[in-house]
């Protein structure tokens, strides 16, 4: 129940690419409906957390404007999905890559058999492997020298950080607008994840793209974003700055793990006893 | 001298017939059982377009080829891209109902009849003697040539050239490469018109050196056997596979009987997957992936 | 779950009720009728069909057999019609060489088979998949090769007559005496299916097929599984075998050729992987409609010009059918005949809330 009429700060005046999602809501073999009334607005060259437990449904919506639903046998029952005002819905995933939407997924994110070399020579825009997606590499490799050292070694023996730069850097060269990162923390030392984390808002300033970060770690998250939406349940329970969400008592206690008497024990934790007050 | 030359030949045709199958497996990760029904018919539409011809080899050997790999491609898009969720027995399955499907296609248009196209070779058919008590055609020349060809030409290939890459990154994880702006099934379709043309090449061959007829598809099938035991993975592999099948064949035909020519390959193939079941170039995760 | 139709049983109040295999009065009294329906079938049919569906219980038997193996254990095996062939060859050696009477040849087969099933089992430990269709279809090729050897041998090709079955001074001849042979052989033997479905290897052959390594952490061998599993496949597959000798009185090696593989292929790939119903659905289906292929065509002018060529349309026809029930309903003839079952007896509703 979002009651929120803040829009959210756009960094620039150029507003080059919006995600607007609107009233999504997925099924799972047409019966289970895992996200429901899903609304939600990614600005040009602004960073949006989408936060949430597990089970949220935070992935599906990620699925849903990537394209990838028709896999898990899911279908979009309502609402749309527009980017840069046409709309992106039920187009096959590599249309939708081509379209300006990347996904930097939460598991299998690199080819593990190819090089590293080989890896980044498949991620390209539309404009292919020419000088441009060539200065572009080298600036990658400047931002992720750990995998600049192992050009020729097979992806596959990559460390978790490494292969999460090199999956970053692979969603880089497609050209994106629209940068997803699914759960980007998941598995990493907290020191990788917030260089991570301020790689991206630095890559984002640099290439003039939007993230939409889907994570569990909000803290992390909203120490980057421009904008927060909290999804439980499949749907959207709140959103709005990250002063806004970092101040409210229940993303403080649920969220972030401190609760009115200072940083709670998990075992003081009853959620069935005490419902989440959305509102106000 | 004579022998070494025969297991040669018969290599170099398992070799085409095994890159084949290799090149399918990776890329969609089935088992093409009907690889050598896909050979008779791209045989047969090489012959179609010689006697209609009048034995014009250029022209028949590129129309069959180009129609093999068409077919190869429909295939794709028609049979095994909506199978692609399922798991890999019922892509299996779904190869073999489609060789029995081609046969009767196959049989029902051309007739179950035995063809020589050979008799359209002319000079081409004579064989040569380089030395003496040792003779080779040109056919069997050109056989050879093809396979060191594709041998040398696909690995670097897959290494080297961007869409070669895109294969291999589609053959290991398609939803990735789907999300890299990649047309995964242009791409599939792809590796299937060129295993297609491959398994052509190797029915034109055998059909201008032994004969043509719905019947020899199982001569398409045993070269699996090679495949499976150099690695279903590698192409490496399948060259010294097809040089240990071919060399079991003709050996066991000569010095032990030769109605065994029928089930050697598939008894140097138990005897392989006995010993070493992921293949010589194989890699052990293959096996589990399965 | 109610493992002859595969749908969900209806609700349990006691667990006897619950191990019953026909479980409700409307089961009951439709398996009864049916049963009645069935043993009086040669009264109304022809020699021919009566003979025609001899063919099809001994098929339904063999059919059972690869969905054993196939369908609970989930492992690929392409060498069906060569362990058909080792059984109804095991019949006729032992006819030829020792005179052997009817139920030892049986029994022989079956034991055979079961050591059979071993011998071919055990690269299965090691392989999966692909790798292990694979080399069942290796294994046909050289039983059929073999085997082709030892018929060249000792008949010089002219293959083996068969004696006429008889058991206890019973003589098995006409059509009509297999029929009442085979009804209760294949009735006992489709409940053996179920009881084994039901029992502890049943269930370990289903834990396997769905994750054998997880299967092998909750404490199952899948190793000593699977041979089980091959074992009592491949006899069942011999023991059919010498069945299909002896009716059919003449057994050469050209029978055994591939369209019998695709023909037990289809039957329990049509007729539904997994499902006891479906091996019988699928065995009637494959045996029976070639038969209905030529009535047709005998009706139907413009098929007639066909007709030299029926043998491989039909063939082809299988192919393209199994294409189809793969792609679109890999539950076969079972699976239609769930999902019918499934719309009466759920509606008005359209799904079980446990069922989604």
């Amino acid at each position: 129940m979002s009651t929120t009429t803040e829009t959210p700060a756009s960094g620039s005046t150029a507003v080059r690419a919006a995600l607007e999602v609107e009233n999504l809501e997925v099924t799972y073999s047409r019966v289970i409906v895992a996200v429901r009334g899903i609304s939600l607005t990614v600005p040009g060259n602004s960073i949006v957390a989408l936060l949430g437990t597990n089970g949220a449904g935070k992935s599906t919506t990620v699925r849903a404007i990537s394209g990838f639903l028709p896999v898990d046998d899911a279908e979009i029952k309502k609402g749309s999905i527009r980017f840069d005002g046409a709309s992106v819905l039920g187009l096959p995933p590599y249309r939708v890559a081509r379209a300006g939407i990347v996904l930097v997924p939460e598991r299998r994110k690199i080819f593990e058999t190819l090089t590293v070399w080989d890896n980044l020579r498949l991620a390209h825009g539309q404009s292919g492997t020419g000088a441009a997606w060539r200065k572009q590499v080298e600036r990658l490799f400047e931002v992720f020298p750990k995998i600049a050292s192992r050009r020729d070694q097979t992806a596959g023996y990559l460390s978790g950080g490494e292969r999460q730069m090199l999956a970053i850097a692979q969603g880089i060269l497609c050209e994106p607008r629209l940068l997803l990162v699914d759960e980007l923390s998941l598995g990493l030392a907290p020191h990788l994840v917030q260089e991570l984390m301020e790689q991206l808002g630095r890559l984002r300033a640099e290439f003039g793209i939007s993230i939409l970060l889907i994570e569990q770690d909000a803290l992390s998250a909203l120490a980057i974003a421009d904008y927060g939406y909290i999804m439980e349940g499949g749907r959207i329970v709140y959103d709005g700055t990250p002063d806004r969400l970092r101040n409210h008592k229940d993303v403080q206690e649920f969220y972030l793990g401190s609760g009115e008497a200072g940083r709670i024990s998990y075992r003081d934790v009853k959620q069935y006893r005490r419902s989440r007050r959305w509102w106000g | 001298m004579n022998l070494l030359l025969v297991i040669v030949i018969q290599a170099s045709f398992y070799a085409l017939l095994g890159m084949g199958y290799v090149l399918i497996y990776r890329a969609t990760r089935v088992l093409n059982l009907a690889h050598g029904d896909l050979m008779v018919f791209g045989a047969f539409l090489f012959y179609q377009v010689l006697v209609v011809s009048n034995g014009n080899l250029p022209l028949s050997v590129v129309a069959g080829l180009a129609g093999a790999a068409v077919l190869g491609a429909l295939i794709y898009l028609g049979i095994m891209r909506p199978l692609a969720g399922y798991p890999v027995a019922v892509g299996v399955l779904a190869t073999i109902a489609l060789g029995i499907l081609l046969r009767s296609i196959a049989t029902s248009i051309w007739s179950g009849q035995t063809r020589y196209p050979a008799e359209y070779l002319g000079q081409l058919g004579r064989p040569i003697e380089i030395m003496p008590g040792l003779s080779i055609s040109g056919i069997d020349i050109s056989i050879i040539a093809a396979a060191l060809v594709a041998m040398a030409g696909f690995p670097l290939l897959l290494q080297r050239a961007a869409v070669g890459v895109e294969m291999r990154g589609v053959a290991e994880n398609p939803l990735l490469a789907a999300q890299r702006g990649i047309n995964i099934h242009s791409i599939n379709a792809l590796s299937w018109a060129a295993a297609t043309l491959m398994a052509t090449v190797a029915g034109i061959f055998f059909a201008l050196k032994v004969r043509l007829g719905p019947d020899i598809w199982y001569v398409g099938l045993a070269g699996f056997a090679p495949a499976l035991i150099g690695g279903m993975d590698s192409l490496r592999g399948v060259a010294l596979g097809a040089v240990i099948v071919a060399a079991a064949e003709v050996l066991a035909a000569r010095y032990i009987a030769p109605q065994i020519t029928l089930a050697a390959p598939f008894l140097v193939l138990l005897v392989a997957l006995w010993i070493r079941p992921w293949g010589i170039y194989g890699s052990r995760e293959e096996l589990e992936r399965i | 779950m109610n493992p002859f139709t595969g749908l969900p049983s209806t609700l349990r109040t006691n667990y006897r009720r619950d191990m019953q295999l026909l479980d409700s009065g409307f089961v009951r009294f439709w398996t009864v009728a049916g049963l009645a329906a069935v043993m009086l079938l040669p009264l109304v049919l022809t020699n021919f069909w009566t003979g025609i569906a001899n063919q099809t219980f001994i098929a339904i038997i063999g059919a059972l057999a690869l969905n054993l193996l196939m369908g609970t254990t989930g492992q690929i095996s392409l060498g069906h019609a060569g362990f058909i062939a080792a059984g109804a060859f095991t019949a006729a050696a032992l006819v030829t060489h020792f005179g052997a009477p009817f139920v030892v040849t049986l029994l022989a087969a079956a034991v055979v088979g079961g050591v059979l099933g071993v011998a071919v089992g055990l690269p299965a430990l090691r392989l999966k998949g692909l790798y292990l269709a694979v080399s069942t279809l290796a294994a046909y090729f050289v039983i059929i090769v073999g085997i082709g050897q030892y018929q060249a041998a000792i008949s010089y090709g002219a293959g083996f007559t068969m004696p006429p079955a008889g058991a206890f001074g019973l003589a098995v001849e006409s059509e009509r005496a297999w029929f009442y042979f085979l009804l209760p052989v294949t009735l006992a033997i489709l409940l053996l299916n179920v009881n084994w479905l039901r029992s502890a290897f049943g269930r370990a052959w289903m834990a396997i097929h769905h994750r054998d390594i997880s299967a092998e952490s909750l404490g199952i061998n899948a190793a000593s599984y699977k041979l089980l599993a091959f074992s009592a496949s491949t006899a069942l597959t011999c023991f059919s075998g010498a069945l299909w000798a002896f009716h059919t009185g003449f057994v050469s090696i050209e029978a055994f050729d591939f369209q019998m593989l695709i023909q037990y292929l289809a039957m329990v790939i049509i007729g539904g992987l997994g499902s006891l119903l479906g091996c019988i659905l699928g065995a009637i289906f494959v045996i029976v409609l070639p038969h209905l292929i030529s009535y047709a065509t005998q009706a139907l002018p413009f098929l007639r010009s066909m007709g030299g060529n029926v043998f491989e349309v039909q063939i082809g026809f299988f192919g393209l059918l199994m294409l189809l029930f793969l792609i679109l309903e890999p539950r076969g003839l079972a699976g239609i005949w769930a999902r019918v079952r499934h719309y009466f007896e759920l509606w008005p509703f359209k799904y079980r809330s446990w069922d989604a």
